[in-house]
């Protein structure tokens, strides 16, 4: 984790990442909003269901639109020239970067989307996640204060795994941190898709052609086999950095 | 119908370069490799299978942990190794069961060990393939599989013992490939009765000079 950044950069980093998350999230409220309005109308009576309807309707084409437009500034404005190639995407590189905060936050959030998606299906929940690149950002930074004592690689991203779970990177509708949900499905598949997208950052890709999903769908499944182990080690970052390391060799 | 012992993956797709049992001691190649002979058996037979990729990820880390429990010590015992893990893998997919059969064909017959057991067929399928594969390019060595292998009735015994005794899958597999089974000692590695058993295998199939 050698890198150098001033606190203007520092400053303007976390400013985009914060206008990104809260575009984000008033995307993701009001698609929520749209789904709920969608299921109360069925529950109404024959005569008010029309004119319900209308509302909804009204409501669901602004969401749309919202959606759309934060969409757009998102992806076409904010978002840091970075590329989702193999080579850019592992840990070691990351950190090796001037601006590796940013890297690691916007590389956390595009991975976190499909490993979410991939376990969801894998354990049937229907619950939808939000993702704070902002937070993600700030985990690496608390993790690098840590982490800068013994440099070695797994103990890092050992820091950053345990700083992801504290931040509440991960968020429901109901909850400001996924890793602490009163549901315990839910808090196995935060902890299952963390360890998982860290170990994705972590294995070697030395080997052509690489198929990134199926890397990330391999990691995922060996996550969920050890999930018993990961949660048992909870914070204890040399037990963490250690199961980081066996079965990054393993994948 | 080709018999079993003809029933290849159609690509045993590992990076070049490097040692197939190493590769194989990876999830990432152990999963590939694996869909592939789904999907030879699959555009052979007409069956289609579902598999639990989780349960997969399961039989490969309860593999390896008793690969790396058991592994010889001496050099010279390496190669009689092959066939024993090769045994143990299939061990732990019989015993956590990945694949499911989604669809048969309208017509099968039954005679055939590929209708009789599917998902078992798949299994020892894939154990033999890559316990062919190492010992071909890592060894250098090329055994002939048993004409067993086509036989209904030793497959109606493989599945009745393994499903009593899941260490049987490790003799049937040494009976399927040609070797000698062990059927006192199957979940055991005897290093120096394997590699002796092998090496008088390996002379037999040797042409007369």
């Amino acid at each position: 984790m050698a890198h150098h950044s001033t606190i203007s950069s520092q400053i303007y980093d976390v400013a985009g990442l914060a206008i990104k998350d809260t575009l984000r999230g008033f995307r993701h409220i009001s698609l929520y909003l749209r789904s709920v309005g969608i299921r109360i109308i069925h529950l109404f009576p024959a005569v008010l269901r029309n004119p319900s309807k209308s509302v909804v309707c009204r409501v669901d084409h602004l969401a749309e639109h919202v959606e759309r437009r934060a969409a757009t500034v998102v992806h076409h404005y904010l978002d840091p020239d970075i590329t989702r190639d193999s080579e850019m995407a592992t840990f070691a590189r990351i950190a090796i970067k001037e601006d590796a905060p940013r890297l690691f936050a916007k590389t956390t959030y595009d991975n976190l989307k499909p490993t979410l998606a991939y376990l969801k299906a894998q354990a049937g929940i229907g619950e939808e996640f939000f993702i704070s690149e902002m937070l993600s950002a700030c985990a690496y930074r608390k993790a690098k204060v840590e982490a800068s004592r013994n440099g070695d690689e797994y103990a890092n991203a050992a820091s950053v795994l345990s700083q992801l779970m504290r931040q509440g990177v991960i968020r429901t509708n109901k909850s400001l941190n996924a890793y602490r949900s009163s549901n315990p499905d839910i808090r196995k598949l935060t902890e299952i898709t963390y360890f998982a997208h860290m170990l994705w950052l972590l294995i070697a890709r030395d080997y052509e052609p690489e198929r990134e999903h199926h890397l990330l769908h391999a990691c995922c499944d060996l996550s969920s086999v050890i999930h018993g182990q990961i949660s048992e080690a909870e914070h204890d970052i040399d037990e963490l950095a250690r199961l980081l390391r066996f079965h990054a060799e393993m994948v | 119908m080709n018999p079993v012992r003809q029933i290849k993956v159609s690509n045993l797709t590992i990076p070049s370069g490097q040692a197939y049992r190493k590769s194989l001691q990876r999830l990432r190649w152990f999963r590939s490799t694996f869909e592939e002979q789904i999907e030879a058996i699959e555009i052979r037979t007409e069956i289609k299978f579902k598999l639990n990729s989780e349960i997969l990820a399961g039989c490969f880390v309860e593999w390896i942990r008793s690969f790396e429990a058991m592994k010889p010590a001496q050099p010279n015992h390496r190669l009689a190794y092959v066939g024993f893990a090769a045994g143990q893998m299939l061990k732990q997919l019989i015993v956590k069961k990945p694949l499911s059969v989604l669809s048969m064909p309208k017509a099968t017959d039954e005679s055939l060990p590929e209708y009789f057991w599917p998902e078992g067929f798949v299994y020892v399928a894939y154990c033999l393939n890559v316990r062919q594969a190492v010992l071909r390019n890592d060894f250098g060595i090329k055994i002939e599989e048993s004409p067993i292998l086509d036989e209904l009735r030793t497959w109606w015994s493989f599945k009745e013992n393994v499903s009593e005794n899941s260490n049987y899958a490790i003799s049937f597999l040494d009976l399927f490939a040609g070797e000698k089974p062990d059927w006192s000692g199957s979940g055991l590695f005897n290093g120096t009765e394997r590699a002796q058993q092998l090496e008088q295998l390996i002379a037999g199939q040797l042409p007369p000079r």
